[in-house]
């Protein structure tokens, strides 16, 4: 008896959920439509497009040598881009992340100023931050290191600050009851515990900005990005190639030596 | 000597404890029994300003107990105070994690790079000697057990050379062989550095058979106060029958895990 009651009341209920799966599938799909139709897209215009994509696509073949040199140096500025970049990043997201932390931070003014730093810091693009610097110190990779580490930093700081929330409140309530000072416990409860993070974190951010060095360079703030678009100007696809190349097989070896790092740390 | 005088503690409007008197003689090793939510582990953190009172007065050797944190972390190199879940900084090395205790005699300079006096690290060497743990001084905390892990926290409690040790649930957490060897050496230590001895405690048998005196706390009053040897584990067990029968204090454990 009871088992055909349930029966009866849960049918409605089964379609009911059934009415609601179609409407948001409809809903879904008008959304991707309207977007779809907003940016024009034209599967007969891209079929079209493709014996001109083949054309430039065959004249980077076979790619060419000359110049070679000057693009691996180019190259190396876009690494010490990343690494200077990252570095000042870290500095920056260091003091920002310690007051973004709840838990951690020194008065709840603090906290709050630092959470809203990070907050703007981060959501403005690299580019447009790029760009500004370009206008104040110039052309060059100086403007794209000082680009890549304030938006870095908003990033950083705030995962450290969440690294910090998350330990466990244990290991700093001993440190206290034994007398230790806020700096003392920073040092011996919080860093042991978000170091892995901390690594793996900076690590990942650093993967990043290689190839944010990349495409910074292409605002003339230096680097090997500054050289693809020269070359793509100049029509020079052959060179564009083999920088393209460079860039593939940099970031490869950028993702293979983090990863060994970061399982021989943590 | 601890002298408590009509201590109350509130938690947003919620009484904790509400009329607590006591006095604390050095040297003595006392256990506070009660139900969850009694209030002892309260009243243990109030000792070291873990927390405050909301009023009435709590002196420990005749001083009011600090409230700017500099005086306050001289104060606290006095007392030692020992967690149910340890508490150590599992990622670095046991001798470490015992100098921690050495941390409010040594410059936040100094503590920043990990340097400790040769004094500091003798002092760490002797007490991890003294709580058995020497030979695992250079392995890392999370690779040892339980009471292992105990025996660090009291080698890092006591290398603040402490006269009033606190401990909060101290073998809670333990298998009751390891419960019993933690029990004994708290006792040894006690004597061997002359340390007075609170700690809460939830089996009564413990209680009965390492504890001097007894304070049994329900609903945040001290219902019972007595030497060990004159009370019966079976009075004991009464106190916590005051609790079962009280359904207001079941219909808050209720609430408690409601809020979880």
């Amino acid at each position: 008896m009871q088992a055909i009651d349930k029966k009866r009341t849960t049918i409605p209920k089964i379609l009911k959920s059934n009415i609601k799966v179609l409407l948001y599938t409809l809903l879904f799909m008008a959304v991707i439509y309207w977007s779809a139709i907003g940016v024009k897209l034209n599967v007969v215009e891209l079929m079209e497009g493709l014996p001109n994509m083949w054309n430039i696509i065959s004249s980077m073949f076979p790619p060419s040598l000359a110049n070679f040199g000057q693009y691996v140096s180019s190259m190396l500025i876009t690494i010490q881009m990343s690494i200077t970049g990252t570095l000042i990043a870290i500095i920056l997201s260091i003091p920002l992340g310690i007051g973004a932390a709840q838990n951690m931070s020194p008065h709840s003014s603090i906290y709050r100023a630092c959470r809203f730093i990070l907050n703007v810091i981060r959501s403005i693009p690299e580019l447009i931050v790029a760009l500004v610097f370009v206008a104040a110190v110039g052309l060059g990779p100086f403007a794209g290191v000082m680009a890549m580490a304030i938006h870095s930093a908003g990033m950083l700081g705030k995962f450290y600050a969440e690294a910090i929330e998350n330990i466990s409140k244990g290991e700093i309530e001993a440190l206290q009851a034994a007398g230790a000072n806020k700096i003392q416990i920073l040092r011996f409860a919080v860093w042991p515990q978000i170091l892995p993070e901390f690594i793996g974190v900076s690590l990942y951010r650093w993967e990043i900005n290689v190839r944010a060095a990349t495409v910074l360079g292409l605002v003339g703030a230096g680097g090997i990005g500054f050289d693809l678009l020269s070359t793509q100007r100049l029509f020079k696809y052959e060179e564009t190639a083999t920088i393209i190349i460079l860039i593939l097989v940099t970031v490869v070896i950028m993702d293979r030596l983090c990863a060994s790092i970061r399982s021989r740390i943590i | 000597m601890i002298n408590i005088q009509t201590l109350k503690k509130n938690f947003n409007n919620e009484t904790v404890l509400k009329d607590i008197n006591l006095t604390i003689s050095n040297g003595e090793i006392i256990a506070l029994l009660g139900p969850s939510g009694a209030g002892k582990s309260t009243l243990l953190r109030c000792l070291n300003g873990f927390e405050r009172p909301t009023s009435g007065v709590l002196t420990i050797n005749g001083q009011p107990i600090p409230t700017q944190p500099k005086s306050l972390q001289a104060f606290r190199k006095n007392i030692g105070f020992i967690f149910q879940n340890f508490n150590l900084v599992n990622r670095m090395t046991v001798i470490d994690n015992a100098l921690c205790g050495r941390l409010a005699y040594t410059s936040t300079v100094k503590s920043f790079f990990k340097i400790f006096s040769k004094e500091d690290r003798e002092l760490a060497e002797y007490y991890l000697n003294k709580v058995g743990i020497y030979e695992y001084r250079h392995k890392r905390v999370d690779q040892l057990s339980g009471g292992q892990r105990q025996r660090v926290a009291i080698a890092r409690s006591l290398i603040q050379q402490p006269t009033i040790l606190l401990a909060d649930e101290p073998v809670a957490s333990l298998d009751p062989k390891t419960a019993h060897s933690i029990m004994n050496l708290l006792q040894r230590l006690k004597e061997e550095e002359n340390l007075t001895l609170i700690m809460t405690l939830h089996h009564v048998e413990l209680a009965k058979e390492y504890a001097q005196r007894i304070i049994g706390l329900n609903h945040g009053v001290i219902k019972i106060d007595t030497l060990s040897q004159l009370i019966s584990v079976e009075q004991l067990y009464k106190l916590y029958e005051q609790h079962e029968n009280n359904s207001e204090q079941e219909m808050k454990v209720g609430e408690l895990i409601a809020s979880y």
